[in-house]
């Protein structure tokens, strides 16, 4: 069971965005939830490729071959595509979030012009 | 409504916890844990590999020629996907210049703030603006660092594009910025689409072999195609083939569509907080 704990961290973390999403009512709000979510599949994938006391995959003034354990390299190149569309994908939200804020006086997404409020 | 939100994320939950026990351990990944245990093999091979990132950390210095596995996986065995990568930046940045295009109408004028290094704006701390002006060239000059190495340290295109925009925040914030925002925006817009094409054009340049092959790795030292040995070395500027000019493209593209990005968001706060509200679109 412990061996999946970290595990259970990018869950939480992916759960508490996605709560956020569905519950929060500010624009801003969401797109901060957005990344949360973001962050916990990005620390899914880095916990998939972990190895106990490896080193970054670069060998540069590495340490000897002998015994040496690195850690797997393509999930840090997904995560870095992740990253840099999770940061493209915000700047489109938050100038969307801008926009929709100058056109409706307003951030809560229940006041919008042709929103109808039902809960 | 509520039940129907709490419902989903009960849902998700435990579907997400049952194939999360299905994976393996924290720790044990798939494949050999041995990878370098074994001696003697100047000459790399798969030998002993059964998995894709075991062949990538054995066989990538041999066939990209740098030190940094990541930056051969993203520029090199990737490097189609890094190509959609910087191109979905490339369309954010124009869509985000599309939308806040009425910043370039004539009734807006951004009132002027900088006239030259012996004048500093007044309404904000001299400490801030000062710090600033002296940090921005430092700042640049660690992003250049990053791009330039991102084959033997970490680092690249994508970090160093990113810090070298964080000056450009700097500027803003300290108001050291110029008040022709539209002709920035086209001096800036024109560096990222240079970016954007010398990435094409380099793929384009090995298309014998396959779009985007690495055509100078492992060929003449002059030409960035010094050969590596596996295993640990100091690291050599003029090695890894187009990956540092592939590099070097990405960092440009980055650098200028994220200082488009955050200039169009500081004007569209400067717009919208002016007298009048800038409700005349």
């Amino acid at each position: 069971m412990s061996n999946f704990f970290l595990y259970l961290t990018s869950i939480l973390l992916i759960m508490a965005g996605l709560a956020a999403i569905l519950y929060k009512r500010n624009l801003i709000k969401i797109v901060i939830a957005l990344n949360i979510l973001e962050a916990g599949v990005n620390l899914l994938f880095i916990t998939l490729g972990y190895r106990p006391g490896g080193t970054a995959p670069i060998f540069t003034m590495a340490p000897e071959l002998e015994g040496l354990s690195m850690v797997l390299p393509t999930p840090q190149a997904l995560i870095l595509t992740n990253i840099v569309i999770g940061f493209a994908t915000t700047a489109l939200m938050l100038t969307f979030a801008v926009l929709t804020h100058r056109h409706n006086d307003t951030m809560d997404i229940r006041n919008l012009r042709g929103v109808e409020s039902n809960d | 409504m509520r039940l129907i939100s709490l419902l989903s994320v009960v849902f998700i939950a435990g579907f997400l916890l049952v194939a999360v026990m299905r994976l393996h351990p924290v720790g044990e990944p798939l494949g050999n844990r041995d990878v370098f245990r074994f001696r003697g093999d100047t000459v790399t091979d798969m030998r002993n590999v059964d998995t894709m990132d075991d062949y990538f950390l054995r066989n990538g210095q041999r066939e990209t020629g740098s030190n940094n596995i990541v930056a051969s996986v993203v520029f090199d065995y990737r490097g189609f996907d890094t190509l959609g990568e910087a191109t979905v930046l490339f369309i954010v940045v124009c869509a985000i210049s599309m939308l806040m295009s009425f910043l370039y109408n004539q009734n807006y004028v951004m009132e002027a703030n900088f006239r030259g290094p012996d004048e500093f704006p007044r309404n904000v701390s001299r400490i801030i603006s000062f710090g600033s002006f002296m940090l921005f060239p430092l700042i640049i000059s660690f992003g250049i660092y990053l791009v330039l190495h991102g084959h033997i340290s970490p680092g690249g295109g994508f970090q160093g594009g990113a810090v070298m925009a964080s000056g450009t925040a700097l500027l803003l914030i300290s108001l050291l910025i110029t008040r022709h925002v539209q002709r920035t925006k086209v001096i800036f817009s024109f560096f990222e689409s240079l970016g954007l094409t010398v990435f094409i054009s380099l793929g384009f340049a090995g298309i014998t072999a396959s779009f985007l092959y690495n055509f100078l790795a492992n060929g003449s030292p002059l030409f960035l195609g010094r050969t590596i040995p596996f295993g640990p070395n100091p690291g050599f500027l003029n090695s890894a083939g187009i990956l540092p000019l592939l590099s070097l493209a990405v960092g440009v593209e980055v650098f200028f569509g994220i200082s488009i990005i955050l200039i169009q968001l500081y004007h569209f706060t400067r717009y919208a907080s002016r007298a009048g509200g800038g409700r005349d679109i």
